[in-house]
């Protein structure tokens, strides 16, 4: 496909920012020393960046270096989470708490754990996607373990109680992990504040390199104990086995550095471009319908149902735009999104839903040049809807001849 | 979220991109059948409707809510259609229709809702057919009183 391409999906994966990118390169090359080589200096400067790379990190996030844990993703961190945790915890409890929109990353662990004889409760949300402390609260039982709380949606970017839930775990004396990768770099994220005991996030969503991923582990009170789940060298104390990923992890800690010194001003001028393309698109189509919370949500995120037109079909209809779309056509049983779904979204209406994820690089041309490509291509395909033409006729707007 | 694994064939985005025989015929008109198939909770709902004049489809039309599949499906349907008698037409099957435009295995589906909206509109074709040659062998102006 040729053209100019615009990327509006920053929720699947950002670009590495130039400057992250200038940061790893001396560590494929000159630096190319593997981290836990003791004997020569190759070895003690690959060490130096990582630990380096560590400290930016767990600034980000209000916490202390030795908390931070590199792994290869998101995926991997809350799969350590969840299983050491519950590996650990198990003579003490075989119940763990989560929520219906998690990521797969987490739910699927949580799968995995039922098939081992564990229970999970899968909590509830409203209809914008928020899970309420008092549901926390009131599912929470004796042999609770782990509570497991994304920060942010990755589909509609509702903003979680995170810090409210944090505080019912502790009073309670439960581990609270939580899968920040949506969060991390986009809003501000203090695991002190927060309360959280565990949190997941990765590189590539905040304009780092694919590859590198950290799971934060709280020290002190409580210090939290994990079974370890990859083994082979003690890498990580122990914790992570395995050479890291020099470059990745520098390119990782450069991403922190700039999001801790960009996210106020970045935050607003996403949010203030977001808005703009939402209200472009309203301005010009009717019967267009928000997904997820106005308010509590990602400044970047951007969920629309357009009804009477499939997903799939505008994403395409919109040429050499990415986004994404809650409806899936990749089998004649393929559900639409369970995140939309646990929101009492209709399955109709999930099938129309599309997903903007406004980045770094995104300029207010781009904005509204898709705005309009989202315009034109709606009115194209509602042409062609039967769903359009049967609710227009019923209304008795057009097409006379189809009713009796 | 699930998305689009790779990009859809040629064929498939000429359709997509100029549906040309996207649009409705009167459903009331003795001479046009109308079939239906799928359902916008599914995700795909193809709408197929023919004119027809003495077995022979003048006119095909469709409207498609679904992915570009099952546009490109409906939209070739209908140009195949188009053209030919009802027993030509309704040779026009699920498998011809997804290798015409490569349709990965995935989407294998949405050709086989194409030839289901195509049969059911075939099907009403005949049956409305049939009642106006009925009514003509009997003199009879209208419906009913047949006995």
């Amino acid at each position: 496909m040729g053209g100019t391409r615009i990327y509006m999906d920053h929720h699947s994966t950002t670009p590495v920012d130039p400057e992250v990118l200038a940061s790893m390169l001396p560590y494929f090359t000159q630096e190319f020393g593997n981290a836990a080589s003791r004997s020569h200096s190759f070895g003690w400067r690959a060490e130096e960046a990582v630990e380096k790379a560590r400290e930016r990190i767990a600034e980000l996030i209000h916490a202390a270096p030795q908390e931070i844990l590199f792994t290869s993703g998101a995926t991997e961190s809350d799969n350590l989470a969840i299983f050491g945790v519950s590996e650990i915890l198990a003579g003490r409890g075989k119940h763990l708490l989560t929520c219906r929109t998690e990521h797969p990353a987490v739910l699927d662990c949580c799968k995995q754990l039922e098939k081992r004889g564990f229970q999970v409760t899968y909590l509830p949300v409203d209809t914008t996607g928020r899970v309420s402390p008092e549901s926390v609260r009131d599912a929470l039982r004796e042999d609770t373990i782990l509570i497991s709380l994304m920060a942010a949606n990755n589909e509609v970017g509702t903003l979680h109680p995170v810090a409210e839930v944090g505080k019912i775990a502790k009073e309670r004396g439960v581990l609270f992990h939580c899968d920040a990768s949506q969060a991390v770099g986009k809003v501000p994220i203090d695991v002190e504040a927060l309360g959280v005991d565990l949190m997941a996030f990765t590189a590539h969503k905040l304009y780092g390199p694919k590859g590198a991923g950290v799971l934060y582990v709280r020290k002190r009170a409580p210090r939290v104990r994990l079974a370890p789940q990859v083994f082979g060298g003690g890498h990580e104390r122990g914790m992570r086995s395995g050479t890291l990923n020099v470059p990745g992890i520098v390119g990782f800690g450069k991403a922190c550095e700039i999001a801790a010194r960009v996210m106020p001003e970045e935050a607003s001028r996403l949010a203030g471009l977001r808005d703009r393309l939402h209200d472009r698109i309203t301005s010009d189509l009717e019967d267009v319908q928000l997904n997820g919370h106005r308010e509590l949500r990602l400044p970047h995120n951007l969920n629309l149902s357009f009804a009477y037109v499939e997903g799939e079909s505008l994403m395409l209809a919109m040429e050499g735009v990415a986004v994404s779309s809650g409806s899936a056509c990749t089998s004649a049983s393929q559900e639409p999104s369970h995140v939309l779904k646990a929101m009492g979204v209709s399955d109709e209406r999930a099938h129309t839903s599309l997903r903007f994820g406004l980045g770094r690089f995104n300029t207010q041309e781009e904005v509204d040049q898709v705005a309009a490509q989202v315009v034109e291509s709606v009115k194209r395909l509602r042409e062609i809807s039967p769903l359009y033409e049967m609710a227009h006729s019923k209304n008795g707007r057009s097409h006379a001849g189809d009713t009796p | 979220m699930p998305a689009i694994h790779r990009e859809p064939g040629p064929r498939v985005l000429k359709h997509c991109r100029s549906p040309r025989h996207a649009g409705s015929l009167d459903p009331h008109d003795p001479a046009v059948g109308t079939g239906t198939a799928g359902s916008a909770a599914a995700g795909d709902l193809v709408r197929i409707q023919l004119y027809v004049r003495s077995q022979e489809i003048l006119e095909a039309r469709f409207k498609a809510f679904g992915c570009s599949g099952s546009i490109a499906s409906a939209s070739l349907a209908c140009e195949w259609a188009e053209g030919r008698t009802l027993s030509q037409a309704e040779a026009i099957g699920q498998e011809e229709l997804a290798g015409a435009l490569e349709l990965p295995l995935s989407k294998k589906h949405c050709a086989a809702l194409a030839e289901e909206a195509l049969r059911e509109a075939i099907r009403e074709s005949r049956v409305k057919e049939m009642s106006l040659t009925e009514r003509n062998d009997l003199n009879l102006p209208s419906s009913g009183g047949a006995e």
